[in-house]
């Protein structure tokens, strides 16, 4: 048995305008979950330590809090793997959520994000036009799975730095769900949700993988830039910066085998789109000062042909 | 149907005990005791002695869960406190109408395999128990009609 101390935000947003922190120590083996350890915390010195939990197996997705400064399952944590030299393990809710009551925080824009996904089958026809259920090949089967996965922890959400910066954004979550129903042959309503995910501000995500500490191996960044090959191959919104840029990336690479940041930045914003220019002219000009501005033309390299036959053997997209 | 007000006045006062009592016994503690007593008694196996035992520690616990309940948490916000004093309140009830019941079955049938009583007494126990909650003490027992077989003829448990 071991002394592990646990570090505890406390709030109660109907009488407290700012948290405090409780230190809490309990006689437990340390290979304990941090889930076990705030239960017996809970049960044996304050019972006003309040959070969310429920099958204590990694598969309800109640028990996602923030441990030592990363988000994660409470009940997947062992003690022993995130205490300091002392024991201590610092408990916190999650970021990007708005405390309730110490570790359980509001969760509604999470599932308002997920409603307007309309995460349910919608199908092609009516049940009467089939004689048996409808089929779906092992094989397309195989790219639903993962992502069914998702226990809704909102780990990814609570993650993601986009969010944090913008709460308007869908999160990992949404959109990966997103792609369960585009990509399952029997939904009759891929366009719809391509033009519902691309509004939610899809191309806002930055891919940097922060979600990849999803517990359920969801990947959700693989499955978001899924969404994105999808909606520029089913030309949705094509005239908006994610689509334009990510085009106009793959044009400038194939044409020069370099990335020709200048016409990157025109096809991004559009050639003749002043107003869009001008915005970013302060930008150029701090660089030019800096001695950063890129060159004009790019001149393409030596072994450019090579470049071209991958673009075209892969069929990359770059208009 | 609505239900009376003494339905209701009776569980605003169980519920605001359990919120106004300053100091008492803490649900998770009672809970640990009949987490121990319905293990040890009611598990797999059964015998008269053990469910006895079961029926006498729930009723100890069932007192006093009543007089001595008490949550530290007296917030009215997210109260998992309360909320496990409640459930825990339940599964008292829940526990001692299942050690009482099986007591009183002097058979073995299905899930209740008791060593003392070990066949199925198809002429005697053919019929369902009904457990009234008593105010002090284990619940009063009384049985349904004979149980009619239709499609299943009961069967020895075996696999």
């Amino acid at each position: 048995m071991a002394q592990i101390t646990l570090n505890i935000f406390r709030f109660d947003e109907a009488v407290d305008t700012v948290p405090h922190r409780d230190a809490v120590t309990v006689d437990i083996p340390e290979t304990t979950t941090v889930l076990d350890a705030l239960e017996t915390a809970k049960a044996e010195v304050d019972g006003s330590i309040s959070f969310r939990r429920s099958c204590r197996s990694a598969i309800c997705g109640s028990c996602s809090m923030n441990i030592n400064g990363v988000t994660g399952l409470a009940c997947k944590t062992p003690c022993n793997t995130v205490m300091d030299e002392n024991g201590v393990v610092v408990v916190d809710p999650m970021p990007n959520f708005q405390p309730m009551k110490d570790l359980v925080v509001h969760m509604d824009p999470f599932w308002d994000k997920y409603s307007r996904l309309k995460p349910y089958l919608q199908p092609k026809d009516a049940d009467s036009a089939h004689d048996r259920e409808r089929r779906v090949s092992p094989d397309d089967m195989k790219k639903l799975v993962d992502v069914a996965n998702c226990i809704m922890c909102a780990t990814c959400y609570a993650l993601c730095p986009v969010v944090s910066v913008d709460p308007a954004f869908a999160g990992p979550a949404a959109i990966a769900y997103a792609y369960r129903f585009i990509e399952d042959v029997r939904d009759g309503q891929r366009t719809e949700r391509i033009a519902q995910i691309s509004e939610d501000y899809l191309w806002l995500c930055a891919h940097c993988y922060a979600c990849s500490y999803c517990p359920k191996h969801v990947d959700p960044n693989d499955r978001i830039i899924d969404v994105k090959r999808a909606a520029i191959k089913d030309r949705v919104m094509m005239n908006e910066r994610g689509p334009r840029h990510a085009l106009v990336v793959g044009k400038t690479i194939k044409q020069t085998g370099m990335l020709a940041e200048t016409e990157v930045i025109q096809g991004t914003i559009g050639r003749f789109n002043v107003r869009g220019l001008l915005k970013v002219a302060p930008l150029g000009l701090r660089m030019a000062a800096k001695g950063k501005m890129p060159p004009p033309f790019v001149k393409p390299i030596p072994k450019v042909d090579e470049v071209r036959t991958i673009f075209e053997t892969l069929e990359v997209p770059v208009s | 149907m609505n239900p009376s007000t003494r339905t209701l006045d009776q569980e605003r006062d169980r519920i605001g005990a359990l919120l106004s009592r300053a100091r008492g016994t803490r649900a998770p503690a009672l809970r640990r005791a009949m987490n121990e007593t319905m293990s040890a008694n009611t598990f797999i196996f059964r015998d008269d002695d053990g469910l006895g035992k079961a029926v006498d520690d729930m009723a100890r616990i069932r007192r006093e869960f009543d007089t001595d309940a008490y949550v530290m948490d007296k917030s009215k916000t997210f109260n998992t406190d309360l909320v496990g004093a409640l459930e825990t309140d339940f599964l008292i009830d829940a526990s001692l109408a299942l050690a009482a019941g099986a007591k009183a079955r002097t058979e073995s049938r299905g899930a209740q395999a008791r060593t003392d009583y070990p066949e199925r007494d198809d002429a005697n126990w053919l019929k369902h128990t009904l457990a009234w909650r008593q105010p002090d003490g284990p619940p009063r027992l009384d049985y349904s009609r004979t149980v009619t077989i239709t499609e299943f003829d009961p069967q020895v448990r075996t696999y």
